[in-house]
């Protein structure tokens, strides 16, 4: 760590995330910029410039003089976390571990994995992996009128309620593996601000032709629907038990394959009605 | 593993946290990562699991709390799969000539009252990592070991995880 330090920081920022407290510095003052982009939804400035993480960003590009190309770097603490030629890939890991740190070790908040939005006042909450769908499922449902909440998180406090993660929508195109980041204004949604109750779950991937027809689970099994997302379920496991099953209390949790995402749109509204 | 004496089976009380929601219990094993839903048949064996009571008092026990005939098969089956989830201190000592049976099976033969067989469902908890995003190759390759992390690789093909290569390195496979 007494390396790291020992290099030139030309800029930094302390930063409270979910009750985390965390630093970022670079070597380059232009790329704070950049930073500021990926820092997690809802981040405030601390007063402090003392912090529970530390992430150093050293910035490579061209060294005039001699024609050499200097790798960019990250760091999380002393641990180096990437290092390319391409700033991009290393300000993504930035970004990823970022978000993950925080989600992981946030104070009485509960992060799964999953898409949310509002209808008629009530969460639906979708969990799945990455690439299971969700984001898609998300867009269509804010496209047909629904209040966009999260394509990556569900908040739970303590009380149970979800809470907005936002940040725009990573949508992947058809045969396209990168996302591209979409405001939900751009769909003719609206965010969301208020907690809300989760009044439906819906567990689901994508697969080609399916139809939906799905199963409802019990309380329990949909716990563990949402453990399987949840970021947090090894390191805060007590945490984890007490708030899912207090946050799908009163919700109705259903399971099943779907196929296209506008075929099953009405369906999943017509259940919060 | 050992035997327990005599059938008298014992409910595993370290490292586990439990929870208890209207007609389900909720059992996260943070030795082995894994969490159960048992329902209130699975949960009332096996909170009834202290090693003093034989598999017929726990039959009796189980119709007495129901108020309906309990056929020890019931119970048998619970042990079962209490035991292949880690959840008992001891192996069960199975009867010689009773065969392992599952939920098929005592629905087939009948055994049936108004009780519901008992039942668990297990998932494996993930590493925070695995619950991250997608990351592309470029990403994951720019990643340096030990902290490749685990993520699914978007273009890296189906399947495919950010895992360490070679020495220092990682790639998506």
């Amino acid at each position: 760590m007494v390396k790291i330090d020992r290099l030139g920081w030309a800029a930094g920022l302390a930063f409270r995330s979910y009750g985390l407290r965390v630093g970022v510095r670079v070597t380059d003052a232009t790329a704070m910029d950049h930073v500021l982009d990926l820092l997690p939804p809802g981040w405030t400035p601390a007063a402090s410039p003392i912090v529970d993480y530390l992430y150093s960003l050293v910035i490579g590009g061209e060294n005039v003089s001699s024609r050499i190309q200097r790798f960019n770097l990250v760091y999380f603490d002393a641990a180096r976390l990437a290092r390319s030629k391409d700033l991009d890939a290393v300000l993504k890991n930035f970004e990823s571990h970022l978000q993950l740190t925080v989600a992981e070790n946030a104070r009485r908040r509960v992060f799964v994995h999953a898409g949310v939005v509002a209808w008629k006042k009530n969460a639906i909450v979708i969990p799945g992996m990455s690439m299971s769908g969700k984001t898609t499922l998300v867009s269509k449902l804010v496209e047909a009128g629904a209040t966009y909440y999260s394509d990556e998180y569900a908040v739970l406090d303590e009380h149970g309620l979800v809470h907005p993660f936002l940040r725009p929508l990573g949508l992947r195109r058809d045969g396209e593996f990168a996302t591209q980041r979409v405001d939900v204004e751009d769909l003719g949604g609206s965010r969301g601000t208020k907690p809300l109750s989760v009044r439906l779950i819906i567990s689901t991937s994508y697969k080609p032709g399916a139809r939906w027809r799905p199963r409802q689970l019990t309380t329990g099994k949909g716990v563990l629907e949402l453990l399987a997302n949840t970021v947090s379920a090894r390191s805060q496991t007590k945490l984890a038990l007490r708030t899912l099953p207090r946050a799908i209390q009163s919700a109705t949790i259903l399971k099943g394959v779907r196929g296209e995402a506008d075929e099953i749109v009405e369906s999943i509204l017509q259940k919060v009605a | 593993m050992k035997t327990s004496n005599g059938n008298l089976p014992k409910a595993r009380e370290g490292d586990l946290v439990t929870r208890q929601i209207p007609g389900e219990l909720l059992v996260y094993d943070l030795e082995r990562h894994k969490a159960f839903c048992l329902n209130n048949t699975a949960a009332t064996v096996w909170k009834n699991c202290n090693g003093r009571r034989n598999v017929p008092q726990l039959a009796q026990l189980l119709a007495d709390t129901n108020k309906s005939r309990v056929d020890e098969k019931v119970i048998w089956l619970a042990l079962d799969q209490l035991e292949k989830s880690n959840l008992l201190c001891d192996q069960v000592s199975w009867p010689a000539g009773l065969a392992r049976l599952s939920r098929r099976d005592l629905v087939r033969i009948g055994v049936l009252g108004t009780i519901a067989l008992p039942l668990i469902t297990m998932i494996a908890s993930p590493a925070a990592a695995q619950t991250g995003t997608a990351i592309t190759t470029s990403a994951c390759n720019a990643r340096s070991q030990p902290n490749c992390g685990g993520n699914p690789c978007s273009n890296g093909g189906p399947g495919t995880h950010c895992l360490a290569q070679g020495v220092s390195n990682c790639s998506c496979k």
